[in-house]
Parts: structure tokens; sequence; C-alpha cells
């Protein structure tokens, strides 16, 4: 049986995600023209999702290129595949390079079949040659960004940990971040040797897999959910031999396994496209026609994420402390901030609130949480430095003042060599218990 | 297995191979600390032998040459194992060691390396045998002091080779350690007037809560808690197994490199006689440290950062906690780990107990004459050296027709000292002698004479019997001789003689060059006046700023050389005439 041709609700959603991916591969074109080849990001915080962008769009790219009747769409396609074959492989971005593969692999599926179909294939040698090819690419990789792969690995380990505490009902989507954050100050406060560990740990707001995401926001019901959704549309795709689309599909779940679409304007937009292209070559008033306003209600409750207002009111809690209004600065934070956003100002914002308010124990345990909450940073420290002068406890002020000093900063700056001068003067300053 | 099946898996698992090495090249460290924590963490009683093995290791990377090498055989999980057990094993029964509290012992009795790299590693359990089989059995040490002697004797015995302070000291103090006797090295950087740094043996009693120092190896050197820091000593500093927060390695900031020795951060300023102050200096925004050197002819720039301070926040004064009085300082910072002068020379001032500093009144140039010096000496005279020439009065020139000298005749009696140059006298005219000698007077019977030639009119009389008083040398002299005997083959009447004391050769020596430098107090740094060879006992200098501090450097040979200013036709050196102790 052949392939879904390219007609009807295909030649319509190929150009479209094909016209997506020219877009940003032009805006990032532009960008490393005026960055001198620094940097490009198209509309993305970074060039990792931009590449995995590319990649899945690549299967519709190749689809315009090779089967639309207009001269200026294969044009752009043209165009569009050049740029993806450039970017994506300069952005260093490991999922977007196995999307990539994956997504070309099954896209050219049903010619490579027919290519060997009657001929014997050593498929060993093929197959060894192949990994061989992969795990030394994979290690390359891993070894050029070394930081981002343990972190990765950090990331998954402590989700796991903290979806296993949430399996059924999860703590909603807004709030993954912080239940994360908190999980992972648990972890390193029961593991204080996990050096490497505190070394590379940040705040993610997202975990790098958009599956364990679903999870822990709506639970295991969620997941199971999303995997519907998707594994119904694969089915779609390979009920009428929709290779294009479920090209894509793959790459999409390699993307969404390693990385965070789901938090991405583009990337649902581009969800959507495929999931609606899956639903090509089925009537309308087939069984799957319920699929389609499925589909856009799910879209639409995905869009309703970005309805966000924690810069806004974190911007009010800040005034407030300025204008000397403890309480109600720690009311906003206490109340809305502190439960969605894991960063970890909040925290230092709740401690000098406390402290100003001469509650130094509660000051206190917010900064000792940022200190567990992202380890390698020096300003809770500093934070917990000043508090402890100002309560009168020297010993735990220059036990701070220690920790500044022999930190290794992941990043020099003039506020982290402030703070080590006032560690040292004060260290410096402390009369030696010492017998000589 | 099948062939087609093999190179394919070869294929496969080379890079797997390749990245799993890779990994374990990584874990080395780890998987041995990990080995040790294991062995330690499997029991409540153990819970400080587990932290005794964090100490180490968390310290292990302030040690590299007690880092395990890539084949991991240097240390190992057993090592270790067997070398805390013995040092738990120390704390519990060691009488001088029992005691001591778990910081201490940690600092005291764990470490098992003192200076970097001076000795092999080798656990306490296998340094404690040693010391039963080659020293003293360690239950029949009575106290510290007698364990030290006994060491110094039998190491006198044993290695009698004059090796490094740095390897004494190591190797004493942890064999002390593995007889459960608390000790420490401790080293100074440099001295007031030596060129010269030394690194010296403590070990701690708890009784008395001190420190008694002592150098290890040397049978003449007793323990002492008193006197040890004397005014020629600069800054002493304890080394440590741990690293003390209180330095430059921690202190500074990030771009900043501490200058050597000081980016060692296990060293911590135990310095007695120091004094702590705030001193006004001229600091940057991209400094914390500011350093104090003192003259040193071998430092590069001839000055040799000696103590440090921290500057304060608005970089107008650095505070130092241990500065000597009687201590000409060059203030400067690092710049990529080099002395820079940032400010002129200062001395410190003692005031019932407070510590000021002052400008040295004797640096100030008056105006901007330059005058013609005269230069005898680079170094002033020792007081050893004038009793020498001292000791020497009343020797006296023998002749005789007899090699056992019956009837001889005195050709010359010195009756002054003599100075620390090679002198001339005539003899006097008594006949034709075939044998001649130097006697040294019944009150000084020691031959401290590094020079004596022989002579008829303006000819010497050339004679090589090997004995030391020919070979040039200032520095030697036959001094357990009873006479220097001179035979001639046939009688001859000799006129004079030259002859020279022992000294320590620090007189302007003809045929030497020499380099004078001045302190330019505007570039802050020694600079070039004049180069010479010298022809005689004496150099001449012309157009030298007046009232300045110089240094009279001999770049053919010697190391003792200190500054100078000239005066009156005089040089009055820095720490001799113009600094007293």
């Amino acid at each position: 049986m052949p392939s879904l041709p390219y007609k009807g609700l295909i030649s319509f959603v190929a150009p479209i995600v094909m016209l997506l991916a020219l877009g940003e591969a032009l805006l990032s074109a532009w960008h490393l023209y005026v960055t001198n080849g620094w940097g490009f990001t198209g509309t993305f915080i970074n060039s990792g999702p931009l590449a995995c962008f590319l990649a899945v769009s690549l299967p519709c790219t190749i689809a315009v290129y090779r089967n639309s009747g207009k001269l200026i769409l294969r044009i752009a396609a043209f165009i569009t595949l050049i740029l993806s074959a450039i970017l994506i492989p300069y952005s260093l971005s490991r999922t977007a390079i196995a999307a990539a593969f994956v997504a070309l692999l099954i896209f050219f599926f049903p010619e490579i079949k027919k290519r060997f179909s009657g001929k014997r294939v050593r498929l060993l040698p093929i197959f060894s040659i192949t990994t061989v090819i992969i795990i030394a690419i994979a290690i390359t990789l891993i070894i050029v960004k070394h930081d981002s792969a343990v972190g990765r690995l950090l990331i998954w380990k402590i989700s796991i940990i903290a979806l296993a505490k949430l399996p059924f009902w999860g703590v909603g989507w807004s709030r993954v971040p912080v239940f994360y954050a908190e999980n992972q100050e648990e972890y390193f406060a029961s593991n204080p040797q996990a050096i490497e560990d505190m070394w590379i740990a940040d705040t993610p707001n997202y975990l790098f897999n958009d599956f364990l995401y679903t999870a822990t926001a709506f639970g295991i019901p969620g997941l199971i959910l999303l995997c519907a959704i998707i594994v119904t549309s694969i089915i779609l795709c390979v009920k009428r031999k929709n290779y294009m689309i479920l090209a894509s599909f793959g790459g999409m779940i390699i993307v969404m396994t390693a990385s965070y679409p789901l938090h991405s304007k583009e990337f649902l937009l581009l969800m959507a496209l495929l999931l609606l292209g899956s639903t090509a070559g089925y009537r309308c008033k087939s069984k799957t026609a319920f699929l389609l306003p499925a589909y856009c209600a799910i879209i639409i409750v995905g869009l309703a994420q970005y309805i966000d207002i924690s810069g806004q009111l974190y911007y009010v809690a800040i005034k407030l402390h300025e204008e000397k209004h403890y309480q109600e600065s720690n009311h906003l934070l206490r109340d809305y901030l502190l439960e969605r956003v894991a960063d970890t100002s909040m925290l230092h914002l709740a401690g000098k609130n406390y402290q100003k308010l001469g509650m130094s124990d509660s000051a206190e345990f917010y900064f000792s949480k940022s200190v567990l909450r992202v380890p390698s940073r020096h300003y809770p420290h500093y934070l917990l430095m000043n508090l402890h002068l100002q309560t009168g406890d020297t010993a735990k002020a220059i036990s701070e003042a220690r920790i500044l000093l022999s930190k290794t900063p992941k990043v020099l700056s003039p506020a982290i060599e402030d703070m080590r001068f006032r560690a040292a003067s004060l260290i410096h300053s402390t009369p030696l218990n010492l017998t000589k | 297995m099948n062939t087609k099946l093999s190179y394919p898996l070869f294929l496969f698992f080379i890079p797997l191979l390749l990245f799993g090495s890779c990994i374990r090249e990584r874990n080395g460290i780890a998987a041995l600390r990990q080995s040790v924590t294991d062995h330690y963490a499997s029991s409540d009683s153990t819970r400080l032998q587990l932290e005794a093995a964090s100490f180490l290791f968390d310290n292990l990377p302030f040690h590299s040459s007690a880092l395990p090498d890539d084949s991991g055989e240097i240390l190992s999980s057993d090592f270790f194992i067997r070398h805390i057990d013995h040092c738990f094993q120390l704390w519990r029964n060691s009488e001088f060691a029992k005691n001591i509290s778990f910081d201490q012992f940690k600092e005291y009795i764990l470490p098992f390396e003192v200076c970097q790299g001076a000795t092999p590693i080798i656990s306490a359990d296998e340094r404690w045998l040693w010391v039963r089989d080659n020293i003293i059995h360690p239950d029949s040490i009575e106290s510290p002091d007698h364990f030290v002697e006994i060491y110094n004797q039998r190491m006198s015995e044993l290695s009698p080779d004059d090796a490094d302070c740095t390897i004494k000291a190591s190797q004493c103090v942890l064999n002390m350690r593995a007889v459960g006797i608390p000790s420490v090295a401790e080293r100074n950087i440099a001295y007031r007037r030596l060129t010269a740094f030394h690194v010296h043996c403590a070990y701690f009693d708890i009784g008395s809560g001190n420190f008694y120092r002592f150098n290890a190896e040397d049978t003449d050197s007793k323990p002492d808690s008193e006197g040890w820091n004397w005014t020629e000593m600069q800054n002493i500093y304890r080394i440590r197994f741990s690293p003390d927060i209180d330095s430059p390695f921690f202190l500074r900031r990030l771009t900043e490199f501490p200058i050597p020795p000081f980016d060692d951060p296990c060293m911590t300023d135990v310095t007695r006689t120091g004094g702590s102050a705030a001193v006004g200096l001229p600091a940057d925004s991209i400094h914390n440290i500011v350093y104090l050197a003192v003259f040193n002819r071998d430092a590069p720039g001839g000055m040799i950062p000696v103590a440090w301070g921290l500057t304060d926040s608005l970089r107008t004064t650095a505070s130092f906690r241990n500065l000597l009085p009687n201590t000409l300082y060059f203030p400067g910072v690092s710049e990529k780990g080099k002395f820079i002068p940032i400010a002129p020379p200062f001395m410190v001032r003692e005031t019932g107990g407070v510590f000021e500093s002052d400008p040295p009144e004797f640096m100030k140039e008056t105006d901007s004459a330059t005058e013609t010096v005269t230069l005898t000496r680079k170094y002033p005279l020792k007081e050893s050296d004038i009793k020498t020439a001292e000791s020497l009065v009343g020797s006296r020139i023998e002749a005789a027709d007899n090699p056992e000298f019956n009837n001889a005749v005195i050709l010359l009696t010195l009756r002054e000292p003599l100075k620390p140059l090679i002198q001339n006298f005539k003899l006097a005219d008594k006949g034709e002698f075939k044998y001649y000698r130097f006697v040294p007077p019944a009150s000084h019977p020691r031959c401290d004479i590094s020079i004596l030639r022989w002579f008829i009119g303006e000819e010497e009389i050339k004679h090589y019997d090997g004995c030391v008083v020919y070979d040039g040398d200032m520095t030697t002299a036959p001094s357990d001789s009873a006479f220097i005997t001179f035979t001639l083959a046939l009688p001859l009447r000799l006129t004079n003689i030259e002859i020279a004391p022992k000294n320590s050769d620090n007189a302007v020596t003809s045929g030497h060059d020499y380099i004078l430098r001045r302190y330019d107090m505007s570039s802050l740094q020694w600079t070039d006046v004049g180069r010479a060879k010298a022809v005689s006992d004496s150099l001449r200098f012309g157009e030298v700023p007046r009232g300045s501090l110089l240094w009279l450097s001999d770049i053919s040979k010697g190391r003792e050389e200190t500054p100078f200013i000239y005066s009156n036709g005089k040089q009055t050196f820095l720490y001799y005439d113009l600094i007293p102790e």
C-alpha cells in the first residue's frame, strides 16, 4: 500500500510547519550574523530548543521540497533544509541531533525498505557501524557538554524521587518547579557528600522531560492521558502510512524526553499542527472525528499555562520590601510566589523581610532553604553571614564566611568578589585562638 | 564464537571501554575514599575514624605529592585504614597524645605528610617499626625531650650527610607522630641578615600547652618553648595538613595570585614576637592582599615577602597580624604571583605593646646631590670574624734549621688584630733558614688563618702541600692544626708574608665583579648605579645620590650581602648600624 499522498490536509499542514521552521532558521541566521557566529536562538531562549524545533520540522520541510507544486515553496523549503543542516549540529544540542536522526530514519523508512527489498542485506555490519558512530557522537557530545549532561541526569533523578511522593494526583502544572526545588533541598540535606550534584544544581523551571513534568503536575493519570494522545496519533499515522507526520512525532517524542517543548508556544503550535496532520486521510464523518475538538481543547489548556503573573507580583513584593512593608511583602510571597516560583530570589526576599522584622529564626530558615536549593551559590551564605553578625552569633557568621571563601564560584563577578572581601575582612579581624 | 559477530562486537565495545576507563580515571580518588569510608561507616564505634578519614581526604587536594598516581599504587585503601587505625591506637595509648583533643589529633598525629614531597609517603605503623628498629623502642621513650635527644643522636650517626632541613624536619615530625608524640614542622621564609630559610620541628606538650621547638638531626639542639624566636628570624609559619582560611590563598581576590610560598594555604603564622598593626598603604581595588617583603639578595628584585595583610574596604590601609619591630619592610602586592612594591619601605616601632609604622629616618635622600663613594665591604664584619682576628693576637712566625724547631727564632709577632683582608708583613732579617712556621698564641691554639703566602722581596715562594691556607679561600682554615709549617728544599732568607684571618669573605676582593644598586624611592625598585671589577680591596663609584640606601652585590662569589648607607666616608649597614637588634 502506498504512503499517504501529498494532498489535502498534508499539503496544508506541511507548508505551514516548513514556513514556521523557515522563520526560525532565518532569524537564527541573522543572530549568527550579528553575533559573529557566537549564538543564535530564533524566538526561543537558547539554541537547544531552536535546533529541536528545526529537527522536528525536518520531515515536513523535506516533504514540501520534494512534493510541492509551487516553486516558491520548494525554494523556501530548500533554504530551510540548508539552514537546518547547519544550525542543528552547530547548536551542539544532543536532543536535537537525536531527534533529527530519528525523524529522518522514520521519514525515509519506506524508501530504505524499498531499496533493499529482494536483496540480501548485510544488516549486521550496517547495524554495528551505525551503532559505533552513534555512540562516538553521543560520547563526544557528553564530553563537550559534560555539566549539562550530568545536570539533566540530576534533574531526572530528583524528579523521580518527587514523583514517587505524589504519584496519583500531582501538584498542578504551575507548582512543579517549586515542588521539584523542595525535593532538591531534601536531597542535598540528606546527601551532603554529593559534591558534583551540588556544583551543577540549579532551580530549573522545566524537568527536561515533559513526560516526567506532566506526571509530576497531574499524576500518573495525566501522564497516561498525554501518552494516549500521542499513541492515538501515531496509530492514526501508521494506519494511513502518514510517514511525514509520524517522523515528526518520532522527533517530538525524543524532544519531549530530553527537553521541555510543552513549555514553549512555538512547540505547542507545532504539536497542534502535527496532531491535526495525524488525522489526514480520514473522513470527517469517521470515528476519529471527535479527536479534532479534543486536540483543540488540549491546546487551549496548554496555552492557558502562559497566563503567569509571577513577574509582576515579585516586582510588587520588592517594592513593598523597599517601602518597609515587610509583612505585606511576605504575605504576597507566602500566598503566591513561594508556591509557584522556584527561583531562590523569592527565598532571599522572604528571609530579608523576616530579618527586618527581627524574626531571625525565620530569616535563617529561608536563607538556609536557599543554600540547600542551589548549593553552588554564594549569596545565601552572605545573607546568613550578615544575619548572624546582626544577631551577634559570631561563630556562625565565621562559619558562613569560611564557606564563602572556600567555595569556587561558577562565574566570577564583582558581586562575588565583594561578598568574598567582606567575608575575608571578618575572618582576618577575628582574634585567633591558636597555640603559638 | 561466530566470526561474523566478533568484529562488529569489537567495534561496539571499544568506545564503551574507552568511555568506561575515562570514568574510572576520574573517579580514582572518589573510589578510594568510598572504600575507606565504607570500612568505617559500618559501625557506630568508628565514627571518629570516619571523621579522620574524611579529614585526610578533604585535605588531600592541598597535598599534591600525596595524591595517588595514575596506577593508584602510592596510596591504597589498605594504606589509609592501617594508618588511621595505628594513629587511633596511639591517641588512646600514648602517654604524650592521649589527652589531646580530636582537632589536635587530626593536625599533630594523623597527617602522613608534612612538607610536600619532602619524604616518601609511609603509613604510621610502618614508621613505628622503623623507629623501633633504628632509633629506640617506642615503649622506652621517657619523654618527648628524651626521644628528640636519642633521635638526633642516632640520625646524625645513620645519615651524617648534610641533608636539607626540610627533609630532616619532615622525617623527624612524621617519626615522632608515628610513636605518639604530637608534633609539627614550622618554617621561616627569611632572616634579617642571612640569605636563607629554615624548617624546624616542634612538639606539643599537652601538660604545659606549649610547643617546644628544635632542629631535627642536630645534636646541639634542645627543645625549647621560650627562646626560639630571636630577632634574626622573620615570621614563623606552622605547616599544617588542613588549610588555614585566614591565608592569602582564601582571602585574596579570585583574580589575584598569591606569591609563593603564600600560595600554599596550609601555613599559619605562629610568630610569637610580632604585633598586629594597621598600616596606611595605597592599595588598589584589584588586590585584597598586601605583602611585606624584606631585603634578600637571592630574591627577584632583591625583596622577598615574609608577611601579609588584608586591605580595608577603602583600600587605604592594610591590617597585619604579626609585624616584627626592627625590620625594614617593603610593602607590595602580587602581579601574577610576583612581588611588586607599592609604597616606600617602612619600619615598625613598638611602644608599650602597641605596634606602629614609621618611615625610616636613614632613608631620606636629603637633596639631589651626588657623591663619589669608596666601598670596602658588601656585608658588615661579623662578631665571629672580629673574635677570630682578636684571638690571633700574639701569633708568631718562627724559623729554624731543624724540623723540630729547636732554637727557633721569632721573625714576626702579631701585636694587633688582623683585618679580614690579605695583609703584608715584613719579617725580621735573622738569616737563612730551611724551616718556617706559623704558631698561634698559647691562649688560642688554633690556626684560624685562611691565607698564608711566603715571599722573598716581590717573588712568592709557592708551596703546595694541600694545606687550606694555600687554596685562596678566605672562609677555610686549618683550625685544628697546632702549626702551619713551611719546609724549603734549601735554606733561604724569606722577607715577607701575606696573611689573612679566617673570615666570611665579605670584603671587596680584587678580581671580583660587583654591581652597586640603590633603592630608588620613585620607582620603588633597586636600580643599578654601576658595575665594576675590583682591582684592590676597595671600589669607587661616582655620581651616587647622597643618602641613598645602597646594595653592593658581588656577582663573582658569595651570597652574604646587605644594604647600607654611605655617610661621612663610611658604610653603615642596615641591621648592624642603622637598625640595632
